[in-house]
């Protein structure tokens, strides 16, 4: 097989991409357009947390408290916007600051601390699951959920002239800022990793941490600003959780997105426009179940498992393509070194 | 002191002072919420930890009580005054599944696998259990010949009495075990991320529960889903019914056989761990598993082996709340959170057995003390906020330990030099 993988290796990947685009044409003309824009809605947190999860493993710190992360920006962006005289803006805004504070907390835990890394994010996940309930009673007398009629959504955008496309228009248009902003970091984040200087460096402090201290590298800084930009996108993810549909905050609304945010990662292998459409597809598994669920009497919690064993399967098969990648390598290596040696006899 | 004293008298200072400044750092929260913070904790230690009528810390030692008769004061030893029943009991009723959660989750850590998939396999291990637990005496009355089973033969109904719970608590133990091989399989297999899968494995096993308790296992159309709730026969008797039924101290308390069998379950992974040929396999392979494999130990295997035993702890933790505490699954059972909470009593206790006893117990107090607070204004998650503080600088240790030591050899006099001049300084 890895022969095969080998030999034809350039062959069958752009095989799998051209299956890849079949399929996907074909849901969208196959599907509702209501379901398509839904799934792009709902993929939204999951495009910012796997961009978040990624710098960060990309910085070599597997950052698994995204899901506090995402719960904070969740909250705090309710909470300032609802302070600001219900302006979603302002609440956006802080929430990306306060993710982003977290995430520098975070990471000086972490590195000048040394708190065990897996440790310290379950109890910050902790943390934040608690805090935001006890300061949604202690200060707005709120029991689970907080909304208030002040508080207004964001707007949608409509794209001047992508709008007026027959197909693509609605495809491409009408949703709101933190939508665009989504697709904007997808874009940004892989020129930050692969066309910067600094995101040189990133990469090599997650290659290899001590390599890169040799040739001059400020590990710790790099890691820091990872984890604080990381944290900046997870808590954008999570405002728009909360500002992004309905304006209002549901206790623990995040409800493992941001654990599935980091499967998309894995997924993708840590890239970032992979990652964008493993997270279209999480997001379309979601759509789906909500769709079956008004559409058809299918019980929800069996429907609300899909996403979730979307994400088991997922982790399979991202542990089968590792496993296949070493073996190509292995094979590689051996037949290059075999050759080489039977040079020098 | 011997060395083995100081060194454990060492390991335990760190969660001890952890507790104590988790305790501190959340006052802030408590001022937050514009309430005294002394008489905030007082309550909720109360709460969890003391007597009925127990209002401030004194009162954790000593009470003063009236005599509702001759209304003399007389001055108790609280821990052991029970009237009216004692919190320490709800205590070890909470304890009971933490114990074995936070076993579970220690045997899994000691292989070096991080998992924390508790919370599913305890829901599960308890579906197994309620389901058996009524279905299974269904047949055999049916299959006797018995309409009631209160008119069952007396010899029927005590043989029940004797392998029904054993039957429950084995299938409970047995899918737990399953449900926590699948991530070993993966991990071991083909390297999957045991942490991410867990958490997978959890979500989808509360999705499952509560799919099954509003579908093919509901009772009836009570407005909350439940299920049936376990015959009689299944039933593991709590000690304020049985044995116990005239001590006050336990009443109210639905702790019973289940304590028994979780303790003996700590001196059986003790055992195992410390003691057995297997448990140095597992502990091997946590430090290096390449290591473990050179040296000759199957390091898959103990690692799959962990993980099962693990499984089938957490499995035997939901048998147990059910056919001692619960004995119906009502939805929301699934999110009760106790998995996970076995997870943060291991990580604190280092998962050190008797360490894990000691705070299981404290989580269990300070939890049912933090579900009573909410009376005086004060949400429950203060206590869900004091644990985070609480892991979190248990997890500082080597920042204090390397800070501690830098002092140490600060303070140290310097050794005496040559021109130093003996006697000058008295």
């Amino acid at each position: 097989m890895t022969d095969f993988l080998n030999i034809r290796g350039h062959r069958i990947q752009t095989g799998l991409m051209i299956t890849g685009i079949i399929i996907a044409v074909a849901l969208l003309v196959t599907l509702p357009i209501q379901l398509l824009q839904s799934s792009i809605r709902l993929a939204t947190p999951f495009i910012l947390g796997s961009m978040a999860a990624l710098i960060a493993s990309r910085a070599g710190v597997l950052n698994l408290a995204i899901e506090g992360k995402m719960l904070l920006g969740a909250f705090i962006a309710v909470v300032v916007a609802y302070l600001a005289g219900g302006d979603p803006a302002v609440g956006v805004i802080a929430a990306t600051l306060a993710g982003g504070g977290l995430g520098l907390i975070f990471a000086v835990l972490y590195l000048r601390i040394r708190v065990n890394l897996i440790v310290l994010a379950l109890a910050v996940n902790l943390f934040v699951a608690n805090a935001t309930v006890f300061f949604l009673r202690t200060l707005f007398g709120a029991y689970g959920t907080f909304a208030d009629p002040s508080l207004r959504i964001l707007p949608q955008i409509h794209l001047p002239i992508i709008q007026s496309i027959p197909f693509l228009g609605p495809l491409l248009s009408g949703y709101n800022i933190i939508v665009y902003l989504s697709w904007i970091t997808v874009a940004a984040v892989w020129v930050l990793l692969f066309r910067t200087q600094f995101g040189r460096h990133i990469r090599a402090v997650g290659e290899n941490k001590e390599a890169a201290e040799t040739v001059g590298i400020n590990v710790t800084q790099v890691q820091i600003f990872a984890l604080t930009l990381s944290g900046m996108l997870a808590g954008l993810a999570g405002s728009f959780l909360s500002m992004g549909v309905l304006s209002q905050f549901v206790e623990n609304m995040t409800a493992g997105r941001g654990w599935i945010a980091i499967t998309v990662s894995l997924f993708a292998f840590e890239r970032p426009v992979a990652a964008f459409f493993t997270a279209l597809f999480f997001g379309l598994s979601e759509a789906a179940s909500i769709h079956l669920q008004t559409t058809t009497e299918l019980p929800p919690d069996l429907l609300l498992a899909m996403p979730q064993l979307a994400t088991l399967a997922a982790l399979v098969l991202v542990a089968l393509r590792v496993r296949a990648a070493e073996l190509l390598k292995r094979r590689n290596f051996a037949s290059q070194f075999g050759q080489e040696l039977a040079n020098l006899r | 002191m011997s060395k083995g004293w100081r060194q454990t008298l060492e390991n335990a200072s760190i969660p001890i002072l952890a507790i104590i400044a988790g305790l501190v750092v959340s006052t802030i929260f408590v001022l937050i919420a514009r309430v005294d913070p002394i008489q905030t904790y007082a309550n909720l230690f109360c709460e969890g930890f003391g007597p009925t009528g127990c209002s401030s810390f004194g009162n954790l030692l000593v009470m003063q009580v009236e005599d509702e008769e001759s209304g003399a004061v007389q001055t108790v030893f609280s821990p052991l005054y029970g009237a009216k029943g004692h919190k320490l009991a709800l205590v070890l009723e909470r304890a009971t599944p933490l114990i074995l959660t936070a076993l579970s989750a220690a045997v899994a850590f000691q292989a070096g696998m991080f998992s924390i998939g508790m919370d599913g396999q305890f829901v599960l291990g308890a579906v197994a259990a309620v389901f058996l637990g009524f279905w299974i005496p269904d047949q055999i009355y049916l299959a006797a010949g018995v309409a009631d089973p209160e008119t069952a033969p007396q010899a029927l109904s005590t043989i029940m009495h004797l392998i029904m719970p054993v039957i429950c608590l084995g299938a409970a133990m047995i899918v737990g075990a399953f449900y926590s091989g699948i991530a070993g399989y993966l991990k071991v297999k083909l390297n999957v991320n045991e942490l991410i899968s867990t958490i997978i494995l959890n979500a989808l096993a509360v999705q499952l529960v509560g799919y099954l308790i509003n579908f093919p296992l509901r009772a009836d159309m009570n407005s909350l889903a439940r299920t049936r709730a376990i015959d009689d026969t299944a039933w593991l008797v709590p000690f304020n019914r049985g044995i116990f039924q005239d001590i006050e101290w336990f009443s109210g308390a639905r702790v019973g056989v289940g304590l028994i069998i979780a303790i003996a379950a700590a001196i059986g992974v003790w055992f195992f761990l410390w003691r057995s040929t297997a448990g140095y396999e597992q502990r091997m392979t946590r430090g290096s598993r390449l290591f473990a494999r050179f040296g000759g130990i199957p390091s898959e295997r103990a690692a799959l082996r962990a993980m099962l035993i693990s499984g089938a702890l957490s499995g035997l933790a939901g048998g147990i709340q059910i056919l001692g505490v619960e004995r119906r699954i009502v939805d929301g059972f699934a999110l009760s959170g106790i998995g996970f909470d076995g997870v943060l009593v291991a990580i604190l206790a280092k998962e050190s057995v008797f360490g894990i006893i000691l705070v299981a117990a404290f989580f269990a107090g300070l939890d049912n003390g933090s579900v009573n607070l909410q009376f005086g204004n004060i949400p429950r998650q203060l206590g869900g906020i004091i644990i985070a503080f609480i892991i979190l600088f248990n997890a500082m240790e080597n920042f204090f330990r390397s800070n501690i030591t830098r002092i140490r050899t600060r303070l140290r006099p310097p050794a005496p030099t040559v021109e130093a001049q003996p006697g000058a300084t008295t």
